[in-house]
């Protein structure tokens, strides 16, 4: 390892600042190697040009999205772009700094840009105000590093396959770097996934513990807690009263309603606690969020993009932890990638099915799968269709077999094909009986 | 609670449903001080203006420079020149009407010296022990333009004049510990950055790590009554599904006992008892939850470690004494609980209220859910009437001569009741989170940093343990401590002129070793190349690690203001080249 602290000559002229001084910070690191940088690191204004002219994506315009932009653009990132597809709602301003209350209503991506821009000296931001499936491999390969602060695990799983099916193992150029984000309360996670050199999103999707949903004979027979008695309401009674209107969280009058109604229920069950915020909670699904969390991993994450972008240090290998109620801990380490993995891997898993299941006990079973997470699957035999859910006169049509058994529908070795409305991904399953 | 939450109920959900409308009142009777608003002290101050503390006060002596620009957020092209406390204080308050905020442009080290008690009107005090990169080389010809600093000597970009001394840290330490106010020290460095926490006693409530508390080993009277109520051998099929573990667990028990009175069980061979009670385990799931939760019911009952520790804490033992100085309420519930627990809880403490779902019919499990909140109300009231008795006791006893020295403390948080004012008082609300909270309660006591400083305080084989390990974050800690003695001597830090790495990396590596040695730890050292990575950054703050440890500062300031959550004990530290962090008791 060098130590011998070289140091370039101090550049003539301060090219890239609107204002002279603006950047001294992070030119310490790019005017001068060090002991871990990557042996092809040149310190000097190559370095410099590229992280003020390379375009970076964030996802996400939100709790993270808003770190996220404020971050990159300090670090000297000059062409950022940002996705999403909400507006401003008065629950968001706890934590997402660039908004204020007159501002609830407009989209979070414009908003967030123009506040950006207006603070921040020779900054670009551009925002697109819509959803990121809007957008198509055209758009996302113009962009050398992509940052996700999203909220849900199916968006990550559409950026992720997306993300890695435009990798073209023939031209580097293909290969995006995409950084994801993710926070709970006072717990968070960042990550760096490489497609293909590292563990992708797909990979470790097991690791991600689904919302926990009460099974409906609880909703139904046996309420215990407040939780019981709302899912009654809103899962069991909306669609029974207002089979035309479509629940709407965000709405006080259908809350207002489920709560009244989740309320009659829980004193006819001597049940205590329902309130109006937790039958909100309930029905969004709402995740506590605080600023500081989102301030720590979006911060890690644009760390992370510096470092890509400059190499002026090493990357992240690959995943870190934080959990911050009881102490602080944290926690880095390396995530595998899973060579059958549907995404970036063979595809190819194989399955032990029953004989004697039916086609539906099947696809219950697939459901169950954390590693696969699935919501609404049509599956494929070869040559034949063994249930579709879309279109519906397939759907019609495949529907008898959904009784049939397993035996009578497939052969062992027989390889099924997995698909998912939801999700940019096939997948594929080798048969073996059990 | 039926009605739709109002504006700030609306703005403040996401976080309500962390810590409550207690944890949000703290907050927002909290007054902050933030000593340098650099980047990092800006990003830990937004992190708090957020979530709606009262006020905050920024004493920063430094302009305004174009470095600024590039990791500070809160300040823009046109502030350049003017005060930084100024600007950075009037861009926060932007973010949240209801927060106060005010800003001194004094030098703090001056106004230590000069008017300490200044610190003392604050909950909470910040310390961002800045760094200054110097110019780079492209902007060395740029001076910091305007002239409307409030210190008389100007700093230029070169100037530490934000800067406490490693004494000073010390001094100002002293003055909040004698009035319990936590200190948090801040730093970015580069790649790396530290927060370290420092308070006398730090007293947690509700940590929010709650544990069932069903009383298997010994059913108190109502739940034993409940368990006798049921005869599962007369329950038809469907009934028998409907019945709760904890039932299921004490017949278990009972059975266990009449077959072997004189052994108790394991927790497998309860488990095993309870699978061969069930007629049918695929439709009594409700068996199969029982033998999963066995184990509750076997071995003695144990009062949690951290809990018990506070029971026995010799501050228990002085509520009530003559002559002792006024107790802080938390010592009286504790004193309260712990009388209750020898005396008439049989060793438990107040039953917290709750219980978790289970497999159960409706009936029985809000019948089952009954009984434990009566049981908790009960023993509420008598810690009530305890608590009432020792507060009454101690309000009779002569009052000491002395004023207690917490009469001039600031106005007391909602999270942290006043601890003298005139009769002692605990206030109900406090009780009653006490005894939801009886078997999670937590204190921490920190170590001073002049006892570290002074370098007695250091056990010598710590240092050396953490170095032991190859690219332990705890390098980082060494590194930024021999740099602050880099600074003391040299008056600037390493790195900071292009032309003077080489010396500096060779200055900084005999500071390393000097600490070392002062610490007694013989064998080890800093690599060298973790030298040179520390001279090569000049003492550049950089935002994404200003944004990072101000993140994790400004929950350790959450925790340490609302009385929730646990901080940390005592000094995190980050390393931005691996993106490594651990955390080190000082």
């Amino acid at each position: 390892m060098e130590t011998d602290g070289e140091i370039d000559a101090p550049e003539s002229a301060t090219v890239f600042e609107d204002i002279p001084g603006q950047y001294t910070h992070i030119y310490k690191y790019l005017e001068r190697t060090g002991p871990f940088t990557d042996p092809s690191f040149e310190p000097g204004n190559e370095r410099k040009e590229f992280l003020h002219t390379c375009k970076v994506l964030v996802i996400g315009a939100g709790g993270l999205g808003c770190e996220l932009l404020k971050d990159l653009a300090l670090m000297g990132f000059k062409d950022i772009h940002v996705i999403d597809m909400d507006t401003i709602d008065i629950s968001n301003l706890n934590r997402q700094f660039l908004f204020r209350p007159a501002d609830v209503g407009r989209p979070k991506a414009t908003v967030a840009a123009e506040f950006v821009m207006k603070r921040i000296p020779g900054v670009k931001v551009t925002p697109f105000y819509g959803r990121i499936q809007d957008k198509d491999e055209s758009y996302y390969s113009e962009f050398s590093i992509i940052i996700c602060g999203l909220d849900s695990v199916e968006a990550r799983r559409w950026m992720n396959a997306t993300v890695v099916g435009m990798l073209d193992e023939e031209d580097p150029s293909t290969l995006k770097p995409m950084i994801d984000g993710g926070t709970e309360g006072f717990k968070g996670q960042s990550r760096v996934i490489l497609p293909t050199m590292t563990a992708c999103y797909e990979c470790s999707l097991d690791m991600h513990t689904q919302r926990q949903a009460f099974p409906i004979c609880t909703i139904a027979n046996t309420p215990r807690l407040p939780e019981h008695c709302i899912e009654w309401a809103s899962v069991i009674m909306w669609p029974k009263e207002w089979p035309d209107t479509k629940l709407d969280g965000d709405d006080p009058e259908h809350i207002q309603w489920l709560f009244n109604m989740a309320s009659k229920r829980a004193a006819e069950f001597k049940i205590q606690g329902v309130t109006w915020s937790l039958t909100q909670g309930v029905v969004k699904n709402i995740i506590p969020a605080i600023a500081s969390t989102n301030a720590v991993v979006a911060a890690s994450c644009a760390l992370e993009a510096f470092k890509l972008a400059t190499s002026c240090a090493p990357t992240m290998s690959n995943y870190m932890m934080y959990v911050g109620d009881d102490g602080i801990y944290t926690y880095t380490f390396e995530l595998q990638r899973k060579p059958e993995c549907p995404v970036c891997g063979s595809g190819l898993q194989k399955v032990q099915v029953r004989r004697d299941y039916t086609l539906e006990d099947f696809i219950d079973t697939l459901k169950e799968r954390k590693e696969i997470q699935l919501k609404r699957p049509s599956l494929m035999a070869p040559g034949r269709s063994l249930y579709m859910t879309h279109p519906p006169d397939l759907e019609e049509r495949t529907r008898d077999n959904l009784v049939k058994r397993m035996d009578e529908l497939v052969e062992e070795g027989n390889e099924i094909t997995v698909t998912d409305p939801g999700l940019p991904i096939t997948l594929r399953l080798l048969i073996e009986w059990e | 609670m039926s009605h739709p939450p109002d504006k700030k109920q609306q703005r403040y959900d996401r976080q309500l449903r962390l810590w409550g409308a207690h944890g949000q009142a703290a907050l927002e009777s909290s007054h902050v001080l933030l000593i340098n608003g650099n980047a990092t002290g800006a990003e830990i101050l937004k992190n708090l203006v957020l979530p709606g503390i009262a006020s905050f006060t920024i004493l920063d002596p430094s302009p305004v420079l174009p470095s600024d620009l590039g990791s500070n957020f809160f300040v823009d092209p046109e502030d350049i020149g003017k005060p930084r406390a100024k600007v950075v204080a009037e861009r926060l308050r932007e973010m949240n009407e209801d927060v106060a905020g005010e800003w001194v442009g004094e030098s703090p080290s001056t106004l230590l010296s000069t008017n300490p008690s200044f610190f003392l009107r604050f909950h909470l005090v910040v310390l961002c022990n800045h760094n200054s990169p110097g110019p780079s080389s492209s902007a060395s010809s740029t001076p910091p333009v305007g002239s409307s600093t409030p210190s008389p000597s100007t700093p230029t970009p070169q100037s530490t004049s934000g800067l406490l001394s490693e004494k000073e840290v010390a001094a100002l330490e002293d003055l909040l510990w004698e009035r319990n106010v936590p200190l948090v020290m801040v730093r970015s460095y580069g790649l790396a950055g530290m927060v370290r926490v420092g308070r006398k006693e730090h007293r947690v409530i509700d940590p929010h790590t709650p544990t069932p508390d069903l009383r298997l080993q010994t059913p108190f009277p109502a739940l034993q009554a409940l368990v006798d109520s049921v005869n599962l051998d007369a329950l038809d099929d469907h009934a028998r599904t409907g019945v709760p573990f904890v039932v299921i667990l004490c017949k278990a028990m009972e059975k266990w006992k009449k077959e072997n009175p004189t052994t108790p069980p394991t927790a497998s061979a309860l488990k095993k008892l309870v699978l061969a009670m069930s007629k049918d385990l695929n439709r009594e799931e409700n068996f199969v939850e029982a033998s999963g939760q066995a184990y509750r019911a076997c071995g003695k009952y144990e009062i949690p470690r951290t809990a018990r520790n506070v029971l026995e804490d010799p501050e228990c033992d002085k509520v009530g004494v003559v002559g002792a100085p006024p107790p802080h309420p938390f010592w009286i519930v504790a004193r309260a609980v712990r009388d209750f627990a020898r005396e008439e809880g049989a060793g438990y403490l107040p039953h917290p209220g709750s219980v978790p779902d289970m497999k159960a019919d409706t009936g029985k499990y809000v019948e089952l859910a009954t009984i434990y909140r009566q049981k908790h109300l009960s023993d509420l009231a008598s810690i009530r009437t305890r608590v009432a008795s020792v507060v009454s006791q101690i309000n009779s006893l002569p009052r000491s001569t002395s004023t207690s020295s917490i009469d001039s403390a600031p106005p007391p948080a909602v999270g942290e009741t006043r601890e003298w004012a005139g009769s002692v008082q605990v206030k109900d609300e406090e009780i009653e989170r006490w005894c939801k909270n009886a078997s999670q309660v937590v204190v921490k006591r920190y170590k001073r940093v002049k006892d570290e400083l002074g370098e007695a305080g250091v056990e010598a084989g710590e240092p050396a343990r953490h170095l032991s390990q190859p690219d332990s974050p705890f390098l980082h800690y060494v590194l930024l401590r021999a740099v602050d003695r880099f600074r003391d001597v040299h008056h600037r830090f390493p790195g900071v002129l292009a032309d003077e790495v080489e010396p500096d990396i060779r200055l900084l590596k005999k500071q390393v070793q000097e600490l070392l040695k002062g610490w007694g730890s013989q064998g080890v050292t800093v690599p060298d190349e973790y030298v040179h990575e520390t001279v090569r950054c000049g003492a550049a703050e950089l935002h994404a690690i200003a944004a990072l440890i101000g993140g994790i500062a400004s929950q350790e300031c959450i925790k340490l203001i609302t009385g929730q959550y646990v901080p940390v004990v005592d000094t995190f530290v980050f390393d931005g080249i691996k993106s490594v962090g651990g955390v080190y008791e000082l």
